[in-house]
């Protein structure tokens, strides 16, 4: 609760000295805008309490859908212990699987709303698979941070309520599937130059693979 | 050149020709060939070499689509689960007996791994690699590790995101390479493109031959040609794998082929051609001399076919019959026979008549001469008759020479049927040998048989034969004295009564006297002409008595022939020779020349005489001696009637046609003629009527004995009396006596000429001899 409140009171001097407002773009190095990029604002303070989430949201069971041999959403923010559902929106059966450590899970063949919710305990992120579709990949972000958002589709992610904590050094980390071979690193960084009143910030991604079930196809067969 | 030569050339230089062009073609098309034949081969090695490749890509990938397509793999790559790992590589790599199986972390860590060299825990060759499968899904390269040569591939294990790279690979061992030249037939090196790094020389051949293969100045794509491929072993081909273009390693495939394996079937090509070509070219020339031969021998049988028809020697057709030959040599070689039949015929047929007389069929002069010449080497002894057809130019002229002909013919029948042997000389003059001799009796009496009338065309013509005969050897020692000695005795049995002389000794003497004389009166006329006061030839002249006024008004003109060589030659000695000669023409013409120059001389010294010339009757068919008579007396201003002529009544006889004609012209010319030697021949009571003469003279044989002989007295006073008759006078020769001058003056003979009166004398003494006469 202290850490709390050092948190808000730190937000709302930083709010007031940036009009209680962070507007982040993030880029890729030709400049485009990035969607679904996850970036967290990280205290000033080294294991500086987090604004932890609340009890409700958590609650709340989010849901991973099935589409057309997708997941929707392909990027899924949910808090740690929060529920998230698994339904199958599709014909077929999907066997969906995650072998992110600690958060490894597995729901064999299903279909409709048979998988029963599935809680992850540890922050992280967690690559969905489905082990007959293999185009099928999906990310559940897993945290416990208040202040996390998601990038739009103009890279554009708006941190609109006040600050409870300190953010003076205005360390942020982000994610995103491309920004590393194995999809889980962040990138950990400060908010370095605004340009107007977004803060941009670079990203340099990994060549953008089309998911197939086969990326890499002989072109001889 | 002979005709061997010609075609053996011919068939020699075609074969050698065809040979050569056949080996010129072969070579170059050959090495055209090969040379088409190696670049095909060395591209078809390239699609194959690169289906091989691109095969074992395909097995690479299978394996590695498999392994990471595993659901249980890709747990145990997650999980870390390092022995499931390996079983997991382990198994999946001896399905296909693959080289190599690694797993590979993302940040290029190896994290499992089938073999030694390349251990756990150690960095992958290269992260760049790793990256670029990663990014790719994947990637298949030629890879060198550790010295060896691999074709990998690598592709990610997706959980589903990427946790790792599965790695498969087969190593590019020398016996893989033996196996692709195995498939392609080709030698197949590979080696490393990029020369900076180390060499991966990997062959199926030694590494020395693999050095030349690769080092080969020859590609596929530059043409061998007949000057350029001597010398190389190799034809190599250099490609990279398009396939594998962005490997990792740059390898370079090279595919040689051997040339010596296409030279030595193409020199074993040539060399049997070349075999062939000679084998045939000499097969050509056998069967060339064979032809040659074929062609040739008969030719040359018939050139020596032809020498022998040349030389004499006739052959049988079966001489060449035993041969095989040509349509044309057959033609040729009956052409042959016919020519050879031909001489034959026409040499029989000349040696026939070279042999025999080809109207009578009876030998000829020639073939007589040779059986003569025969029987007097043999020291035979034999009898020679000639018989020969007197006038036989008349019977040419009135009958036609084939009736000629038929009638030697015909006459040769006969005499052949007397055995022995005949043979016609020439003319109308035939020999018979007979076989044994013959006595005159039987000659005359065979002549008789001869004579008999002949029947030819449609003809009965009696033919005269007058006969000579010689015996051999009494009388001749050669063929060539039996002629002359039998055309002696020829010609005097012609002037003899009988036709009938058989040689006797001297009597060529006789003939060579005949020819002497001949030749010195010619020669007399010759001299006599140019001075007659030398003249061996002189007249003589002997009064003709007229018995009425008994006087002397006519002389006989008598011409002497006193040769400064030969002596005194008697005018009945000369004149026939000369009759004979054809002398008498000429002869006469002096005469009657000496004559009228005689009358002229006789006229001027006051004695009016008329002299009478004897004519021949060769003079009598000499028509010219008219014109010249009558010139002459124009010319010398004599009278017609101071010149006369007598003729013998035998020439009369003879031709009497036309020396009637002739006599009738002088006749009426106004010279008056007398038929002297009445007596001796034949004539018949109506010719002598018909004959314009004014006179007979009765031959002295019957007058000379006439005062002591009745029978002559007799025959006298007959032919007196007959000439009065018909109105003619008379003139009795060789008067000797006055007894018989008496006689022949009481019978009415008109005139007398004899010794009696006065013997012949020259033109000078006549006029003593008249004018003494007359006087008394």
């Amino acid at each position: 609760m202290t850490k709390s409140i050092i948190g808000i009171t730190a937000g709302l001097v930083l709010s007031c000295m940036v009009n209680a407002e962070i507007s982040i773009r993030v880029v890729d190095n030709d400049g485009k805008p990035v969607e679904n990029a996850v970036i967290e604002l990280l205290p000033d303070v080294e294991n500086g309490a987090y604004s932890a989430t609340s009890k409700e949201s958590s609650a709340h069971p989010a849901v991973m859908d099935q589409v057309n041999k997708q997941f929707l959403p392909s990027v899924l923010l949910v808090e740690a212990h929060q529920p998230v559902v698994f339904p199958n929106s599709d014909q077929v059966r999907h066997h969906v699987y995650s072998f992110s450590k600690p958060n490894e899970f597995e729901i064999k063949l299903y279909s409709g709303d048979q998988a029963d919710p599935v809680s992850f305990n540890h922050e992280g992120v967690v690559v969905l698979g489905c082990n007959i579709h293999d185009q099928m990949v999906g990310y559940i972000y897993v945290h416990q941070n208040k202040y996390i958002r998601q990038t739009d589709q103009h890279g554009m992610a708006i941190f609109d309520e006040p600050l409870s904590i300190s953010f003076d050094e205005k360390k942020i980390s982000v994610w995103h599937s491309r920004l590393s071979a194995n999809k889980t690193d962040r990138l950990f960084t400060s908010l370095a130059n605004k340009h107007e009143s977004v803060w941009e910030v670079p990203l340099t991604l990994l060549p953008e693979i089309q998911q197939t079930s086969r990326k890499f196809k002989l072109r001889y067969p | 050149m002979t005709l061997n030569l010609r075609i053996f050339k011919l068939i020699g230089g075609l074969v050698t020709a065809s040979s050569l062009a056949i080996l010129v073609t072969v070579w170059l098309t050959g090495i055209n060939q090969i040379s088409n034949q190696i670049s095909k081969d060395l591209t078809i090695g390239q699609s194959v070499v690169e289906r091989v490749f691109s095969n074992r890509s395909s097995l690479l990938y299978n394996t590695a689509d498999v392994l990471t397509a595993d659901f249980g793999f890709k747990q145990a790559v997650a999980s870390k689960d390092q022995f499931t790992i390996e079983s997991a590589l382990l198994n999946h790599g001896q399905r296909i007996s693959a080289d190599l199986m690694m797993l590979l972390s993302l940040d290029g860590q190896i994290l499992a791994s089938t073999i030694d060299s390349i251990s756990v825990g150690a960095s992958f060759k290269s992260t760049k690699l790793v990256e670029e499968a990663i990014s790719g899904g994947g990637l298949i390269t030629l890879l060198s590790l550790n010295g060896k040569l691999y074709q990998i591939i690598l592709l990610t294990v997706d959980a589903p995101t990427t946790v790792a790279i599965a790695g498969v690979g087969f190593e590019i061992s020398t016996s893989f390479v033996k196996d692709l030249s195995n498939i392609t037939k080709l030698h197949v090196s590979i080696l490393d493109a990029d020369h900076d790094k180390p060499v991966i020389p990997v062959s199926s051949l030694s590494d020395e031959l693999a050095e030349e293969a690769i080092n080969s100045k020859f590609d596929a794509s530059q043409k061998i040609t007949p000057f350029n491929y001597d010398g190389l072993k190799f034809v190599s081909h250099h490609f990279s794998m398009n396939e594998l273009s962005n490997s990792w390693t740059k390898v370079d495939i090279v595919l040689s082929e051997r040339l010596s394996f296409w030279f030595g079937q193409f020199y074993q090509l040539l060399l049997d051609i070349m075999l062939i070509g000679s084998l045939s070219m000499a097969l050509a020339i056998l069967l060339g001399l064979i032809f040659s031969r074929n062609i040739t021998q008969p030719l040359a049988n018939l050139v020596g076919f032809a020498r022998n028809i040349s030389s004499g020697r006739y052959q049988h057709k079966e001489v060449l019959n035993n041969q095989t030959k040509t349509e044309e040599i057959k033609r040729l070689e009956d052409a042959f026979f016919t020519m050879q039949d031909d001489i034959q015929k026409r040499q029989e047929k000349i040696e026939y008549q070279a042999k025999y007389d080809l109207v009578t069929a009876l030998f000829n002069r020639y073939e007589i001469t040779h059986v003569m010449s025969a029987k007097l080497d043999n020291h035979e002894e034999f009898q020679v008759i000639s018989f020969k057809i007197v006038g036989f130019r008349e019977v040419n002229n009135a009958f036609g020479y084939d009736c000629g002909d038929a009638c030697m013919a015909s006459l040769a029948k006969r005499i052949e049927q007397l055995k022995g042997l005949g043979a016609r000389l020439n003319g109308s003059e035939i020999l018979w040998l007979p076989e044994s001799v013959k006595e005159k009796s039987d000659i005359l009496k065979m002549r008789d048989k001869l004579e008999e009338a002949h029947r030819v065309n449609g003809l009965e013509i009696n033919l005269k034969l007058s006969i000579s005969i010689i015996h051999v050897p009494e009388h001749a020692g050669t063929v060539e004295q039996i002629f002359r000695y039998l055309s002696i005795a020829g010609q005097k049995a012609e002037d003899s009564v009988d036709l009938f002389m058989c040689y006797q000794a001297g009597m060529e003497a006789d003939y060579l006297k005949r020819l002497a004389i001949l030749r010195e009166l010619e020669l007399a006329l010759d001299r006599s002409g140019s001075d007659p006061a030398f003249s061996e030839l002189t007249m003589v002249y002997q009064p003709k008595l007229n018995v009425r006024i008994n006087k002397i008004t006519k002389v006989e003109a008598l011409i002497r022939w006193n040769s400064n060589v030969l002596g005194f030659v008697p005018p009945d000695l000369f004149i026939p020779i000369a009759e004979k000669a054809g002398l008498i023409n000429e002869l006469t013409r002096w005469v009657i020349k000496r004559v009228v120059k005689d009358l002229v001389s006789w006229r001027e010294y006051g004695l009016q005489v008329s002299a009478a010339v004897n004519l021949s009757v060769h003079d009598l068919t000499d028509a010219p001696l008219i014109g010249y008579i009558s010139d002459l007396m124009h010319k010398e201003n004599i009278d017609s009637d101071m010149l006369e002529f007598e003729v013998t009544e035998s020439d009369l006889m003879n031709d009497p046609k036309k020396a009637i004609d002739q006599l009738h012209i002088l006749r009426n010319m106004g010279f008056s003629m007398a038929i002297d030697d009445f007596g001796t021949g034949y004539s018949s009571m109506a010719y002598l009527k018909t004959l314009p003469v004014s006179a007979l003279k009765v031959d002295k044989s019957f007058v000379l004995n006439l005062h002591e002989n009745q029978d002559d007295q007799t025959i006298v006073q007959t032919m007196i009396d007959l000439a009065k008759r018909f109105d003619l006078e008379v003139v009795a020769e060789g008067v000797e006596n006055q007894a018989s001058l008496t006689l022949l003056e009481a019978w009415g003979c008109d005139w007398i000429q004899g010794y009696y009166i006065s013997k012949p004398v020259n033109s000078q003494t006549l006029i003593e001899v008249i004018n003494h006469y007359h006087a008394n």
